[in-house]
């Protein structure tokens, strides 16, 4: 299973694919995405140059839970930098 | 100071034009991310974990008070109110919107500043020694030389497409604060048989492949810089390697030819090359000499009774003084290292408050100047010693007034894994570990001296290579660890550190140099023989069963 990030074109924000058409920032709200589910939506999101920059796939195994080597790096792409707590996102 | 001429003015302000007009085709899709992302790093643009960072230079990291005010101003209008300075004396902007940025830059052009060539493969920001024009081991001002070598780099059309980025650092003192043996170039002005000459190194650096540079001249004249210099980029440009990424850097050529077969390509092409041409005329240099005049110090006593007075009433400022104020070529003047490095802080960042603090410090203690050191502090070079209690007195209601500099608190960090998006784990939360578990300034200035240097990753902008203690973050099946490294040093006697055993996970590290501390203090001389002086004499060996004897007793 895998979901789908990438940064919002204008303001840099982390974003991820809800799987129902909108760009989210609250990875709890990220679709949670079969292979080849992923590999379309990376597709399309490819293509969707003037909304969204550097789309990727993330490992999962359930919802808001990256897993393997991408793990710490996704969990403070998510939450944003542990040494800020002001800033941390929901 | 340096001030920009008409054509520095022009070549900023055609740039940013020419990067509006990218911007706008980039967000109406007119051109892709692949071919925008070249462009916005070429203007210091990067894409990091959580939004845009953009790294504006601070040429050898000298600044006047209005430009601090600036970088103040946008760190609060496009930023989250703080900014980072780096190991590189510069300064990153973490959370800035892309459609902000043109704004940002041309905020920045009104004050003589920019943010080119702090990306890619090109000739970096040139860096020099913090204490220039301050320090009294200095045979000449670094920046003179650093302010020919950026305008002979800047925008030039034979270096802009070099193998891999490139930096060159500057130091004029016996002391060598800029650590330039770890740099692409390092240039060392010394006295030399009654004139001034440079000593050369090139091919030193950090990352997967540290080296510290051989020299390969030590008797170059100061008015055969440029020359010299164009003649280590063109060998390195055209036998430099571009087919590995992590082969193509100087040190990995210089290695591969041996620094003596490496010298006499240069010589060879110095030779030939036309220097007559390159090298700046005489009355060019004076031109730019004279925008570094020192400033008008009045005549003083090196002795001021004011000063010493408050040093003997008020021991919190005595302390201050003792790491933080050093000395100054001009009698009755000191040098000050305003730390950004608050017990438990964040290395190197400063709120937009700090840095309008220190801009209005700096303008009235010390004479419009500032700069950023590559240990991640802000300098004021140039203060009366009559000032000095009322400037730290100033700087402890901004909260810069810890008196660390130097001492084991005093931590380089690079943004790690809470913003790097190359990074493999985090940095400041081990330096915020550290900096707690010595959060006692007594203890500190008891230890001495000790430099630790932490990188989130096998790159090393945390210069964890001569870090007297080294931590060098890596990623283990997707767990932060880390590794120690031990006795380097980044100044005139530079030398690697030497990685020792087994990564510890970030909880374990404050305990672990503890008890690497703990076995200095029993085993130095006395108090004057600092942590890097002891683990030479005696190597690393009781450095190392320190560090791991109670993760042995925990696997026993």
């Amino acid at each position: 299973m895998k979901m789908l990030t990438a940064h919002d074109l204008k303001t840099g924000a982390v974003v991820y694919w809800s799987g129902d058409g909108r760009w989210t920032p609250r990875i709890a709200d990220a679709a949670l995405l079969e292979d080849a589910a992923a590999a379309e939506a990376l597709k399309a999101a490819e293509a969707a140059e003037t909304v969204i920059v550097h789309p990727y796939l993330v490992p999962m195994d359930q919802p808001a839970a990256p897993i393997a080597r991408e793990r710490v790096r996704e969990l403070i792409r998510a939450r944003g930098p542990s040494t800020h707590p002001e800033f941390a996102r929901p | 100071m340096y001030r920009y001429d008409e054509f520095d003015a022009e070549i900023v302000r055609e740039r940013i034009e020419e990067f509006r007009a990218q911007v706008e085709r980039r967000l109406k899709g007119e051109i892709t991310e692949d071919q925008f992302k070249p462009l916005r790093l070429m203007n210091g643009l990067y894409l990091q974990l959580h939004a845009y960072m953009l790294r504006v230079a601070i040429p050898y990291g000298t600044l006047s008070s209005r430009q601090l005010a600036r970088l103040a101003r946008i760190a609060r209008d496009f930023d989250k109110g703080y900014g980072h300075f780096t190991t590189r004396q510069n300064i990153q902007y973490n959370w800035v919107r892309l459609v902000d940025v043109v704004p940002i830059l041309e905020a920045l052009a009104e004050v003589e500043m920019h943010a080119i060539q702090t990306s890619g493969n090109c000739i970096r920001n040139v860096t020099a020694d913090h204490f220039a024009a301050a320090a009294a081991d200095e045979v000449d001002d670094p920046r003179v030389w650093s302010e020919i070598i950026r305008q002979w780099s800047t925008f030039h059309p034979e270096f802009s497409f070099l193998p891999r980025k490139f930096k060159i650092a500057v130091t004029a003192a016996e002391t060598d604060r800029a650590a330039v043996q770890v740099h692409d170039i390092g240039l060392h002005l010394k006295k030399r048989d009654g004139k001034l000459a440079f000593t050369v190194y090139v091919g030193g650096g950090q990352g997967r492949t540290p080296f510290v540079a051989p020299a390969i001249r030590d008797d170059l004249a100061p008015e055969d810089l440029l020359s010299y210099l164009e003649a280590i980029l063109r060998v390195y440009n055209r036998a430099g390697r571009r087919d590995n990424l992590y082969k193509s850097r100087i040190k990995i050529l210089v290695s591969a030819l041996g620094a003596e077969e490496f010298a006499r390509q240069v010589e060879e092409e110095w030779r030939l090359s036309d220097r007559a041409r390159i090298d700046l005329p005489a009355d060019e240099e004076q031109r730019i000499r004279d925008y570094f005049a020192p400033p008008c110090f009045r005549t003083l006593k090196d002795a001021d009774a004011g000063f010493e007075a408050a040093r003997a009433r008020d021991a919190a400022f005595a302390r201050w003084v003792s790491t933080n104020v050093h000395s100054h070529r001009t009698p009755g003047y000191a040098s000050v290292t305003i730390s950004l490095k608050p017990v438990g802080g964040i290395p190197g960042d400063a709120t937009a408050a700090q840095m309008e603090a220190v801009a209005a410090l700096g303008k009235r203690y010390s004479f419009d100047e500032i700069r950023v050191s590559h240990e991640q502090n802000l300098i004021l070079p140039h203060v009366e010693k009559a000032d000095l209690h009322d400037l730290w007195q100033a700087l402890k209601e901004n909260g810069l007034a810890t008196p660390n500099a130097g001492l084991i608190s005093d931590i380089i960090a690079c943004p790690g894994l809470d913003y790097c998006d190359l990074a493999n784990a985090r940095s400041i939360p081990i330096a915020q570990g550290i900096s707690n578990r010595f959060a006692d300034l007594e203890q500190q200035a008891q230890i001495g001296e000790l430099k630790i240097k932490i990188s989130g990753c096998i790159n090393a902008c945390g210069h964890h290579h001569v870090g007297h203690i080294g931590i060098l973050g890596v990623d283990k099946h997707g767990e932060e660890f880390y590794q120690i490294l031990l006795g380097g040093r980044g100044d005139e006697r530079a030398k690697l550190g030497k990685i020792t055993g087994k990564g510890l996970p970030a909880e374990a590290i404050p305990d672990a140099i503890a008890r690497i501390v703990a076995r200095y203090i029993a085993l130095r001389t006395d108090e004057s023989e600092r942590f890097i002086d002891a683990y030479e004499r005696l190597g690393p060996k009781p450095f190392e069963e320190a560090l791991y004897a109670e993760i042995k007793e925990l696997a026993a």
